[in-house]
């Protein structure tokens, strides 16, 4: 009986720690593997008295890579509905990507752009943030995909357009992740 | 007693572990689909893009401009104004004192150093925008350091900076009627307006039934991306 109770406390000891080892990994970002994706960096969903109100980046760091001046670069953070978190548009912004710009109005995701990612310095570190008015539906918990595209910028119309993306997974509302 | 408090700790570990693992599945259900095609055409603004040299850019920024004013006087648009240089929130008061143009949002910076900000403007006050950006801008610092981050140089000269009051617009855009921004175009600090329209992406939007978004990246004054 003594060992039978030992063998369930066991298989059960050892299920809760498999299934905290899934939840915890879940929510971690994934090491890069594209060389348009920087390899080096860390993001938060900041809260502000329970809701998230500023996605933010620091230190985001390339290795040497080759973009050209028809390029453009993405840094997604992707939502089913972005109306649910968050007021659009942003209300303040701040990037030090090169040729920085801002997509805040999509239904899906909210960007940070490069139009002249040929300026990147490889080894140099790009912050970045967005602050929003949070919507007053925003869950009580959330996570966005985190989602690096290489885009063409050719100066024509449907530019950029993406070529390559790469996802990082996924952050949970409130939380930071290194990578 | 051992052994019954060390089932109840994995049962509490178990329970806990199993809401947790719910509420992070409902957030991290990889069935979501997110639709990638979001039927827009874009339109980047503020600056050339592709091979087209910059003077060439502003020409021919400037024709669709006096082509708008001309054929449409009175159409409410969205531009981007653009300055000659970095100018202060005071030497903007004159030119936005215009009710007819509503200032929307600034981009400012400080001049030689890597970095752009921008701000929403309520009532045209490009000052109270300034400050506003500037206390945000802090928050942000703030947040990373307790975060244990390590600001780039880029990031603390831009803090300095908004202690020194040395963050200066280079652009802002603006909704007014075409003919309304004739008073800025003869500006002398302004160096060129971009309206938020282009011929060929508003047919293109029109017979696909694409929403055309702009996308302003304003060119900065100290030539720096």
């Amino acid at each position: 009986m003594k060992t039978l109770m030992h063998r369930k406390s066991m298989i059960v000891a050892l299920m809760a720690i498999l299934m905290f080892v899934t939840v915890t990994s879940a929510s971690a970002l994934n090491t890069p593997s594209r060389g348009f994706t920087p390899y080096h960096g860390s993001t938060a969903l900041i809260t502000s008295g329970g809701d998230m109100n500023r996605i933010s980046f620091w230190n985001l760091v390339w290795q040497s890579y080759t973009f050209t001046w028809d390029d453009a670069w993405e840094w997604e953070y992707r939502w089913t509905d972005i109306s649910q978190l968050v007021e659009q548009p942003r209300i303040y912004g701040y990037s030090q990507l090169p040729g920085a710009y801002f997509e805040d109005t999509d239904p899906n995701d909210i960007t940070f752009g490069s139009h002249d990612p040929h300026q990147i310095v490889a080894g140099n570190e790009y912050d970045g943030y967005m602050t929003f008015t949070p919507d007053s539906s925003q869950p009580s918990l959330f996570a966005m995909e985190v989602e690096s595209e290489y885009c063409h910028d050719y100066g024509l119309l449907d530019d950029p357009y993406p070529v390559s993306s790469e996802s990082l997974g996924w952050i949970n509302k409130g939380d930071i992740q290194y990578w | 007693m051992k052994k019954r408090l060390g089932i109840l700790f994995v049962v509490l570990l178990l329970v806990g572990s199993f809401s947790t693992a719910v509420i992070a599945q409902k957030a991290l259900n990889p069935a979501v689909q997110i639709q990638k095609e979001d039927k827009a055409v874009k339109v980047f603004v503020g600056r050339p893009s592709g091979p087209i040299m910059q003077n060439a850019y502003k020409e021919n920024r400037n024709d669709v401009y006096k082509e708008l004013k001309k054929e449409t006087p009175e159409k409410v648009l969205d531009s981007i104004i653009i300055f000659k240089d970095f100018v202060t929130a005071d030497q903007l008061k004159d030119i936005f004192n215009n009710q007819s143009i509503e200032a929307k949002r600034i981009w400012l910076a400080e001049p030689g150093t890597i970095g752009i900000g921008d701000a929403i403007v309520i009532n045209n006050d490009i000052e109270g925008a300034v400050n506003n950006w500037t206390a945000d801008f802090q928050r942000y610092c703030n947040e990373g350091k307790e975060k244990h981050i390590e600001l780039n140089k880029n990031t603390e000269t831009m803090l300095s900076a908004t202690k020194e009051n040395r963050v200066k617009v280079y652009a802002v855009l603006v909704s007014s009627p075409i003919s309304e921004l004739n008073t800025l175009s003869n500006n002398t600090v302004i160096d060129f307006i971009d309206l938020h329209y282009d011929e060929e992406a508003e047919n293109i939007g029109t017979s696909k039934e694409y929403k055309v978004k702009y996308i302003d990246v304003p060119m900065r004054p100290d030539g720096i991306s």
